[in-house]
């Protein structure tokens, strides 16, 4: 079970970029957007949802969340990533800090593991409030 | 040695290419330490202290084995500089963690973003994790680098813990150090030493024992006051030292010194004359300039190489007979207490030496010289011969200077033999600590100012080889000295010049004094203050003569002293004679400790 994790429907398209436009305006968050349908990038997102419960909060608050886009193609949720992450970019995930800054990507066809989006999660948390990486 | 993580970080020093090419700093792998304080060379350390070493042996082997080193990969000399850093980072992230979940969960106010538990706890998180990241890439092939990456991705994903890790690591590292450690021994077994030394007043100091690294007797413990107005052995001696020297004083205002230094001097001559007698050093220079003469137009064997020989006999000959007359223009006695006289006899026994060294074995080859000379070489040797072999007086003369030689050879090599026999070199090896102690109690007599001197030594025996070659070698000095208020008493040679009308002389009168200072020492304040200025201050007691009517007088005045209590000054009073006086003085012991060689 996904608790930290908000699946993006690919079938309606609109619901689908104004949900991720709801996550990236969250304050308080660091959000690693997960691109992709393949069995890769579900394994990625099961194993992101399962790193953030190491930040999750008995009252059930948590700096970390993860949105998995299946379907990066659709022209509404296609222009939300164009401005978060660059016009044309679409890596496999991508880490965004408490300011919506991208601090790291995974990029598709590369190797990756727990500690690798561990890593991730830390490089939006890791940096102090309007600092570099 | 710290046990548990700590004696894992064997990859300090393992380093970069650099750094291997570099020498052994021996005292990177050395804390020499008093309690907690850490000390390093001119460090000051309580007369009463316990000093401990502490030896980082991993450390120690891994700089010490270049070669060994080298036959490791990349990636291990990689794990073995990161993975003791990592080790405490991972245990850390625990206690991290708890702490952003408390504070999180008790403040709902604050945001994520500003909380400075959660931005602690990402910041080490990634560190460590980026290091783990380098050790173990994701990629590898390597059996250990897959098995850390497992282990730290079952601890993310909650099914594992941070000892795991921990655990896997401190294996990895042992077995690259018993890689190391095969490969040193097959370099030669390295072994280790330490000596100390403590000295005060000068001279070379007394050995004082290091636990498991000699067998030197350790005395009762004795305790040094902070605080103390007793008058102690050096006291004792430093007021002994000022009644001499008020002896010599008066001796020399009134002419008996001089008198006395020019007798003595006379009778040095004299003696000099009677050694030059029996040395014949004249009828020897004639001689060899013959021999010399005769052997540079020789062909025979041997003769250039006894042409060398006899010239230096010649120059020390010259030397010799150059200083058959003691100084005569020293008509100063004090001149001759300032060097003079002990200049020339350093210099006539330097020749003396040479001279013996020249003749030793002079005889036999001449003798084999001449056994293949031409006519006028052999006639010019054989006078040479003759004077060397029939002057029976210059024969006993070096015989007994022989026999001072060599009993001197072998006094000092017994004090070596016996030394090495009580110092225990020990190997290294990293299951066994070579960490030791010191404590000062135990070692007899001391004061503040004296000097603790630590030598460390690292040799090795190659297999097939017996001496040990020294690899490095290094040294700290400590100060005995207290930190704060202290106080000594010490004793010292015033001149007094009376103040006031007097019956008698009262013009820088020399009279022996005692004294009680009070001194102040901190290190921060620096060499300056501690070790240079050092000033004391205190009372005085001096018995005075400024008075002829009376059998006693005793002045008390205030004082104080400079460079470790060798200058004073102060003004006080005569309380029989009733006179102030103004005084300056010199502690003649602590001043002939300045003239006092580090090697005597």
């Amino acid at each position: 079970m996904l608790r930290n994790t908000l699946i993006l429907p690919e079938t309606e398209a609109v619901l689908a970029a104004r949900l991720l436009q709801d996550a990236i305006d969250t304050l308080d968050i660091v959000l690693l957007l997960v691109l992709g349908s393949d069995a890769q990038s579900l394994q990625a997102v099961e194993w992101a949802d399962r790193l953030a419960d190491r930040t999750l909060l008995a009252d059930g608050r948590n700096p970390r969340k993860v949105v998995w886009i299946r379907d990066a193609t659709a022209a509404e949720v296609r222009a939300i990533l164009d401005g978060v992450l660059g016009p044309g970019r679409t890596p496999r995930a991508a880490i965004l800090d408490f300011h919506d800054n991208v601090r790291g990507e995974l990029a598709f066809g590369k190797p990756f593991d727990p500690l690798t989006l561990e890593l991730l999660f830390l490089a939006g948390t890791a940096n102090p409030v309007g600092g570099g990486t | 040695m710290r046990r548990g993580l700590a004696p894992l970080a064997l990859c300090v020093l393992v380093g970069t290419p650099a750094a291997r090419s570099q020498a052994v700093e021996l005292l990177e792998h050395v804390q020499v330490r008093e309690g907690d304080r850490a000390l390093a060379s001119g460090s000051r350390i309580e007369p009463d202290a316990e000093i401990t070493i502490q030896i980082d042996e991993r450390a120690l082997l891994a700089a010490l084995s270049g070669p060994a080193r080298a036959r490791l990969s990349a990636a291990e000399e990689q794990r073995l500089r990161l993975l003791p850093e990592v080790f405490p980072m991972l245990l850390d992230l625990e206690r991290l963690h708890l702490e952003y979940l408390r504070t999180a969960e008790l403040d709902t106010t604050t945001s994520f973003a500003q909380s400075p538990a959660l931005l602690a706890w990402s910041q080490r998180s990634r560190t460590a994790f980026e290091r783990i990241d380098a050790i173990a890439p994701l990629e590898s092939q390597d059996a250990f680098a897959r098995e850390l990456r497992k282990l730290v991705n079952d601890v993310l994903l909650g099914t594992g813990d941070f000892e795991a890790v921990v655990r896997a690591g401190e294996a990895e590292i042992a077995r690259l150090h018993a890689s190391l450690e095969q490969h040193l021994r097959e370099g030669g077994s390295l072994s280790f030493q330490i000596r100390a030394r403590l000295s005060g007043g000068g001279g070379a100091g007394r050995p004082v024992h290091v636990v498991g690294y000699d067998e030197h007797a350790v005395g009762e413990p004795s305790y040094v006051p902070r605080f103390q107005t007793l008058l102690d052995d050096r006291a004792r001696a430093e007021l002994e030292a000022a009644e001499s020297l008020e002896e010599l004083v008066e001796a020399a205002k009134d002419g008996t010194l001089k008198r006395e230094l020019e007798a003595a001097r006379d009778a040095l001559r004299e003696q000099l004359d009677v050694l030059q007698t029996s040395l014949r050093s004249g009828t020897l220079l004639a001689a060899v300039d013959q021999a010399l003469a005769a052997l540079r137009t020789s062909t025979a064997d041997g003769a250039a190489a006894l042409v060398g020989r006899l010239t230096r006999l010649r120059i020390a000959l010259e030397r010799w007979e150059g200083l058959r007359a003691p100084p005569t223009s020293a008509s100063d006695a004090m001149a001759l207490i300032a060097g003079e006289l002990t200049r020339f006899l350093d210099e006539a026994t330097a020749a003396l030496a040479v001279l013996a060294q020249g003749l030793e074995g002079l005889p036999a080859e001449l003798r084999s010289v001449l056994a293949d000379a031409g006519e006028s070489t052999a006639q010019a040797v054989e006078a040479t011969l003759g004077a060397l072999s029939t002057d029976t007086r210059a024969a006993q003369v070096l015989k007994r200077w022989e026999e001072l030689r060599a009993s001197f050879r072998r006094a000092r090599k017994l004090s070596e033999s016996t030394l090495a026999l009580a110092e225990t070199a020990r190997s290294i090896s990293a299951s066994e600590t070579l960490d030791t102690s010191l404590d000062l109690v135990t070692a007899g007599p001391r004061s503040t100012g004296d000097e603790l001197t630590i030598t460390f030594e690292v040799s090795r025996v190659r297999p097939g080889e017996d001496a040990p070659v020294e690899v490095a070698r290094a040294r700290i000095t400590l100060r005995l000295d207290f930190e704060g208020f202290h106080s000594v008493v010490r004793g010292a040679l015033l001149f007094a010049d009376a103040r006031d009308s007097i019956s008698g002389d009262g013009s820088w009168e020399p009279v022996p004094a005692i004294g009680f200072f009070v001194h102040f020492g901190r290190e921060s304040w620096g060499s300056l203050w501690n070790d240079v200025l050092d000033p004391g201050i205190g009372v005085t007691l001096a018995v005075l003569d400024f008075d002829d009517s009376s059998d006693v007088e005793i002045g008390v005045a205030g004082a104080l002293t400079l460079f470790d209590d060798i200058l004073w000054c102060g003004y006080g009073r005569n309380l029989q004679a009733e006179a102030d006086y103004f005084y300056v003085g010199i502690n003649p012991l602590a001043l002939g400790g300045l003239w006092q060689s580090e090697g005597e």
